[in-house]
């Protein structure tokens, strides 16, 4: 019966998993802000690119139990994944000293991930997103254990089809 | 190697991880516009929300964010410090239109034709919910229609609404037996574990469960309404209100653990003072974390029932 606030002690008793930047230059690698006065015509929407779904290739994701205080590029094929092994329950590997266990998640069926990017070069008016990969299921990673059936993510990717029953026409009738 | 400790919020990345339907990815070689994502107002709170609408806008769906405390990314070669996962899922475009057809009859209380109903300066791209193809089919289940000459007019209509949510209560309801979704307000497992009910759960809970689900997409006055005809005992006893509740009083980050909106509440309070924020930022910062809330009631179950 873990409190509210014991569960949020628990994680935040896990800042050692915080793994340094490898490189805090990129992270600081903000792009400029762009004006908001200039107005496009449909203001605020932003069109994701087609052509760009249809390029993306398939990408691998981990979703690592730590945050990373980094955005850009990563040796991942060449530190993290050779380390990857089998173990009783799933792949296991030693990350910054700690051991992480992982668990194949799959979407579920009929969605498609996507790893989308906002592509600045054109301007406020016309703002796009482009897919830059795809995936149908992708990695979790859990921190000395394996994330296991009760891990949120579970739940999280049941919302579909519950958003779906929620929000389907009613059935109509003769009253 | 440097320590480089940031707040979370200053690590900024115009990326996304999303998952979403794939008759919305699924862009044959003659689309040229495709999918789009747009601010329209949350449907309980009116506040601003991401929402996308697909090729052609004959869909509407909403955005929402999944977040644990302490996740990152590696996609491919790269690293994404922010570890969310957004879902995009569909929504009812008659939740949307219903709640300005509540504010059309309490400001004017007459028939309107609909594009008069549906204006917004504030969203405007809330127009285009006028072009979903499951709307105006189904406009008769919240309103009164007269037909004059060619052009219909709408007004709301209370009665019809409450039989229309009741309806989707029952669906609601439906799903979450399917679904094997833990409903119990006070089973004492506060883990979820598919197939694996309480026994005790009533169907009571079902409903109040629904209940709450279908309270993130109607205004408060009209839940309450609903609490009522559902014959509900006490809205404060219905399962979801209160982490609602909760989540209004304390607006900070610390509730980080059920709320999947900590990012966007710190964009939101630094955007005063952040100059540095993009374009892309500023319209996220300017998302409402509300407009992610039913996702964090589904989810927020297992902490509540911890209680």
């Amino acid at each position: 019966m873990g409190s509210h606030a014991e569960r949020k002690r628990r994680d935040g008793a896990q800042p050692s998993a915080r793994v340094p930047s490898a490189s805090p230059a990129a992270a600081h690698a903000h792009r400029e802000s762009m004006p908001d006065g200039a107005a496009p015509a449909v203001p605020g929407l932003i069109r994701l690119q087609p052509s760009s779904v249809r390029a993306a290739a398939q990408t691998p994701l981990h979703l690592l139990p730590c945050e990373i205080q980094h955005n850009g590029p990563a040796a991942v094929s060449r530190f993290f994944s050779p380390a990857i092994r089998p173990g009783s329950s799933g792949p296991v590997v030693s990350f910054r000293g700690r051991s992480l266990h992982g668990e194949e998640v799959t979407l579920p069926s009929g969605y498609m991930g996507l790893v989308l990017r906002e592509d600045k070069s054109e301007g406020p008016e016309d703002r796009t997103v482009q897919a830059i990969g795809t995936f149908s299921c992708f990695t979790l990673w859990g921190l000395e254990a394996p994330p296991g059936p009760n891990a949120r993510m579970h739940r999280a990717l049941s919302w579909p089809s519950l958003a779906t029953a929620i929000h389907a026409p009613v059935a109509e009738e003769d009253d | 190697m440097l320590s480089h400790k940031k707040r979370p919020a200053e690590v900024h990345c115009d990326q996304w991880v999303l998952v979403a339907p794939e008759s919305v990815t699924d862009l044959p070689g003659k689309t040229e516009n495709g999918p789009v994502f747009t601010r329209l107002h949350n449907p309980r709170t009116g506040e601003a929300a991401l929402y996308l609408f697909d090729t052609n806008a004959q869909q509407l769906f909403e955005v929402k964010a999944f977040h644990e405390e302490f996740h990152s990314w590696f996609i491919g070669q790269t690293v994404q410090h922010d570890g969310r996962l957004l879902l995009v899922t569909p929504v009812d475009p008659l939740f949307m239109v219903l709640y300005y057809l509540i504010k059309a009859e309490k400001e004017q209380g007459k028939f309107q034709p609909l594009d008069q109903v549906v204006i917004d300066a504030e969203f405007p791209s809330c127009s285009m919910l006028l072009q979903c193809a499951k709307l105006r089919p189904f406009l008769h289940h919240v309103t009164e229609e007269k037909e004059i000459g060619n052009k219909k007019f709408y007004k709301y209509s209370k009665e019809k609404t409450l039989k229309w949510l009741n309806k989707k209560v029952g669906q609601t309801v439906r799903a979450l037996k399917i679904g094997n979704v833990n409903v119990g307000a006070r089973v004492s497992s506060a883990t979820f574990v598919p197939g694996d009910h309480g026994s005790d759960v009533k169907e009571e809970d079902y409903i109040c469960y629904a209940h709450g689900l279908i309270s993130e997409y109607i205004p408060k006055e009209l839940s309450a309404d609903l609490a009522k005809y559902l014959k509900l005992p006490e809205l404060s006893a219905s399962l979801p209100e209160p982490p609602l509740k909760k989540r209004k009083v304390s607006d900070g980050p610390v509730e980080a653990e059920e709320d999947y909106t900590k990012f966007n509440r710190v964009d939101l309070k630094t955007k005063k003072t952040n100059s540095k924020m993009t374009a892309a930022q500023k319209a996220l910062a300017r998302v409402d974390k509300s407009g992610m809330r039913s996702i964090s009631t589904f989810f927020g179950t297992k902490a509540k029932a911890g209680k």
